[in-house]
């Protein structure tokens, strides 16, 4: 078995009167696409939002490439390879679409220049080339979403976590939305997903990890999760109660 | 036969940056010739006092482009940048009259010190957020006028004041002819407007924008927020005090309240708000419409200080707040901006 690229160690994090994550730990192999769903209020993003860096976790440890990352902040994270997207979009309004892209770019190149190609280059593997122009908040919020990737892609993560990227999206984008993110794994990019919509993820990832109140209660295939007693449970209810 | 179709075999890549650089070298072009047109109207021009309202049109072009690096682009808003100036002015004279040392040395004397202080402040002025960082500027100015309105051996209250000399390039002392403090401002507002242009097409200035649109995203693509600000906070910082450095050389005379006062760091403020904020012609826009504006009433309406001329600004601030809240420059692009790729 290879090395696990992400492992996250007895996570736990505690709200004022809420613990939102209870001991969760998880490894995530290079490679993988793993979709996080649960029920509202699972703590699905409190757990994502750790791994990204935003939270601090009040005990366990997050490690990435086999180093401790627990401590670093965002920006430290993405320069070592984790990007993200965010669940409401977060575009640079001033900006045109290529010239967001850019600020991701800038990371891996040498001149403004050069980062400029490259951010061309990501926009049309997104499908947004003829959108290079347009000020960002001009776009659809479906093309918004977009843009929200192709930025993350343009730092040229090893690790790719993305929050609810499909939502709010119609059929037809959402279908487009699924072979973009096919195409990105193709790319050899780790994918962490949380997702509220199953028929999404399901057909998308290689494994569903489903936390209920903050505890991680099944991790496996999809059609596997979804059969688990457990899950149906956290989903529908005790069938005794039901 | 002149427009030759886009050729389809060229990349989105190629085409955005032939876009993007034709664009940039446009502006260039109006720069170097809006200078070139500037430099010329003294030549037909010989009134004193339009001469002075001129030179101190410029000057506020100058410090408002200054400021703009850091409101504008960076989006932290300083409403104390009279600080910076106040350093210029007072380093370049104390520099001057107690040391003996050319005033052009003092210049970036006081730049330099005004950087540091800048990236003082910014080291525990940046951990705050949106208005309380302004608010704290507001502050810790008004703090430094009270230290200044103290300090004996810089003249305390009475203020300093420079010798009269012979004119002279070497002492940026004219008594008379105006004409050369024009073409040293006229300089050093097209300085200015060089560094936001560099800024515009440079690391630091994508940076920058990302931080003002929104940090935490910024963050997450690895961008330093607190880097950021420091350094927009010292180059804005440095260019701010060369410009109060060369107001004390143009008066002759200084004093903390005419170089430290609150009304400094509005007249600093005001153009870049006024013009557009983060654009590159938004301070030019402002302060060629406000300072002139400003000086009229000021000596037709005002008179003894009642101020006027502040009435006029805030009435024309509020129009163009309710009217262009993006600032004048933006009726100039009622559309899109001619950036980036077309296709």
């Amino acid at each position: 078995m290879t090395e696990a690229l992400l492992r996250t160690r007895s996570i736990t994090h505690d709200f004022t009167a809420l613990r939102a994550n209870d001991d969760i730990s998880l490894d995530v192999s290079p490679g993988e696409i793993v979709g996080l769903i649960g029920p509202n209020g699972a703590g699905k993003s409190t757990f994502f939002n750790i791994i990204a860096g935003a939270l601090q976790p009040t005990s366990g440890r997050v490690l990435f490439e086999g180093s401790d990352i627990t401590a670093l902040a965002p920006a430290e994270r993405c320069k070592i390879g984790i990007a993200r997207t965010f669940q409401v979009v977060r575009s640079f309004d001033s900006m045109d679409v290529a010239e967001n892209v850019i600020v991701g770019s800038l990371l891996r190149e040498r001149s403004s220049r050069e980062a400029r190609r490259a951010a061309c280059d990501v926009l049309e593997f997104v499908e947004l080339g003829s959108r290079a122009g347009t000020r960002a908040g001009d776009l659809t919020s479906p093309e918004k979403r977009r843009l929200e990737l192709a930025r993350a892609l343009a730092t040229k993560p090893k690790l790719l976590l993305l929050d609810e990227v499909m939502a709010g999206l119609t059929p037809t984008e959402a279908q487009r939305g699924i072979e973009l993110v096919k195409r990105i794994r193709s790319l050899g990019i780790t994918i962490i997903m949380v997702e509220h919509v199953m028929e999404i993820v399901m057909p998308l990832v290689d494994r569903a990890v489903v936390l209920d109140l903050g505890r991680l209660i099944a991790s496996g295939a999809p059609a596997e999760v979804t059969n688990d007693p457990k899950v149906i449970a956290a989903y529908l209810g005790e069938p005794k109660r039901a | 036969m002149r427009d030759v179709p886009p050729n389809p075999s060229t990349s989105l890549a190629d085409r955005n940056l032939a876009a993007s650089s034709s664009s940039r070298r446009r502006q260039l072009l109006v720069a170097l010739a809006a200078t070139a047109l500037a430099a010329c109207v003294p030549l037909g021009v010989s009134d004193v006092y339009a001469m002075n309202v001129m030179i101190l049109t410029l000057m506020y072009l100058a410090l408002s482009q200054s400021w703009n690096v850091l409101g504008g682009y960076c989006g932290q808003i300083s409403l104390g940048h009279a600080i910076y100036f106040g350093i210029g002015a007072y380093a370049t004279v104390i520099v001057y009259l107690k040391g003996g040392i050319s005033p052009w040395i003092g210049m970036v004397v006081g730049g330099v010190f005004a950087s540091w202080i800048a990236l003082a402040l910014g080291y525990f002025c940046f951990r705050l957020a949106g208005h309380y960082y302004t608010i704290a500027t507001i502050v810790i100015a008004e703090a430094a006028l009270l230290l200044v309105l103290n300090w004996e051996w810089a003249g305390a209250a009475l203020g300093l004041q420079l010798p009269f000399g012979p004119d002279s390039w070497a002492t940026l002392q004219f008594g008379r002819n105006k004409l050369p403090y024009f073409y040293f401002v006229l300089a050093l507002s097209l300085l200015t407007w060089l560094i936001a242009w560099w800024i515009e097409g440079a690391r630091w200035g994508y940076w920058w924008r990302a931080v003002k649109d929104d940090a935490e995203a910024a963050a997450s693509l690895g961008v330093s927020i607190f880097d950021s600000k420091m350094a927009a906070s010292a180059i804005s910082a440095f260019f701010t005090a060369v410009a109060g450095g060369f107001y004390a050389l143009f008066v002759s005379y200084i004093d903390p309240q005419s170089v430290f006062g609150f009304q400094i760091s509005l007249l600093i403020t005001l153009p870049a708000v006024l013009g557009g904020i983060g654009t590159l012609w938004g301070p030019a826009v402002g302060a060629v419409l406000l300072i002139p504006l400003g000086e009229l009433t000021r000596s037709y309406i005002g008179g003894s200080g009642s101020g006027t001329h502040l009435i006029v600004y805030g009435a024309l601030i509020v129009v163009i707040s309710l009217l262009r809240p993006e600032g004048l420059v933006s009726l100039f692009r009622s559309s899109k901006p001619a950036r980036g790729a077309q296709a």
